[in-house]
């Protein structure tokens, strides 16, 4: 008789944040590894390209630091995309700094994509975070409504006008 | 729903594909990756500014002894009831001292900001940690930063975002110490 296993049984955000506030690493880990493409999405969508790799660190590194005041442990994706949401206005007051020497944008497919982003960033704030997501990050309308904690109906409806504008955008010759 | 034309491949990502979408998508592929690292490594920001920034040798020195510190703090503090009704009305509770002593052309300015973040992340609207601030004018200087350890992790990372982003020369030598303790709140 041969025996097979079965699908692997996936811990739940609150069970990871319970083993992590005892200090497994590990646990904290995979919240980070299940978390940290919303995460980069919405630091995508609101500080310059050069700093989301650091930004997308220290979201979690504020996330670690405060994960014992985190009421509701299931709520744990929602409340990330919080700490970021406020971690991207804070790094937005610091003060600019002279780049000296920008890797961003050396390749044509990375520097259209920078282009593209940019269109996106300069729509309202409500339509950018859930196109980037989608379009970016790849996640369906119901997934965003999941990660960031708003309801499918307002999903579909920032995904419509955010997209109705962007195609605007890249029709008008004076946008390219 | 709103939209009764809503898109289905805009909102699940598959079905009957749409053109101009689709063509989006894959000219914002490339940024999917950018700046992503598959395991969580906090310490590995300063490194990755180098590349792009004028960042002199003592940066990369406080980076790195703040971000260190910085994770050492918060997995210290795992597991502790840092947030207790007594510890935020400052009666006894988990207490932890932070002494980081800097010396060099821009030690003040090293004390200026780490007080100024420490306070911005940790200050009264919190109420966990107490930052002081003993500085000679032109001359060493020291902090002493005083709350709970994860509290005091948040402070020294974010000391060393800020000193990295607005300093271009100079030389800072900076040493930390740390005591874990338990004792009535001052």
């Amino acid at each position: 008789m041969r025996l097979r296993a079965g699908p692997p049984v996936l811990d739940t955000d609150a069970a990871l944040v319970a083993r992590a506030r005892e200090g497994d690493e590990d646990a904290f880990e995979l919240l980070y590894r299940r978390h940290r493409r919303v995460v980069h999405g919405v630091l995508l969508s609101r500080v310059p390209p050069r700093e989301v790799a650091d930004a997308l660190q220290e979201a979690f590194t504020r996330a670690l630091a405060k994960l014992p005041s985190l009421r509701d442990p299931a709520q744990f994706g929602p409340w990330v995309v919080t700490i970021a949401r406020n971690l991207s206005v804070d790094l937005l007051r610091r003060p600019t700094f002279e780049v000296v020497d920008d890797p961003l944008g050396a390749t044509a497919p990375m520097a259209d994509a920078l282009a593209v982003l940019e269109l996106i960033r300069q729509l309202p704030e409500a339509y950018r975070e859930t196109l980037v997501l989608r379009l970016v990050e790849g996640l369906t309308g119901a997934e965003i409504a999941v990660a960031t904690g708003k309801t499918e109906g307002s999903v579909r409806v920032n995904l419509h006008r955010g997209m109705t504008r962007l195609r605007a955008r890249l029709r008008d010759p004076e946008m390219q | 729903m709103e939209h009764p034309e809503f898109d289905d491949y805009l909102w699940r990502g598959r079905g009957l594909e749409d053109p101009e979408v689709a063509a989006l998508e894959q000219r914002l592929r490339p940024l999917r990756e950018l700046g992503q690292r598959e395991t969580f490594s906090p310490t590995s920001a300063s490194v990755t500014s180098q590349r792009r920034r004028r960042v002199s040798h003592w940066r990369t020195v406080v980076a790195a002894v703040a971000c260190a510190a910085g994770l050492t703090l918060a997995w210290l503090s795992r597991g502790r009831d840092v947030d207790s009704p007594a510890a935020v009305a400052g009666g006894s509770g988990q207490h932890s001292e932070l002494r980081l002593t800097a010396s060099g052309s821009l030690a003040p300015l090293a004390v200026e900001r780490a007080a100024q973040w420490g306070r911005c992340h940790v200050g009264s609207g919190e109420g966990r940690a107490v930052v002081t601030l003993d500085l000679d004018a032109g001359g060493p200087g020291s902090l002493t930063v005083e709350g709970a350890p994860a509290r005091l992790a948040v402070c020294l990372r974010s000391v060393a975002s800020a000193l990295r982003t607005d300093v271009t020369s100079g030389d800072l030598r900076l040493e930390l110490d740390f005591h874990p303790r338990t004792q009535e709140r001052r």
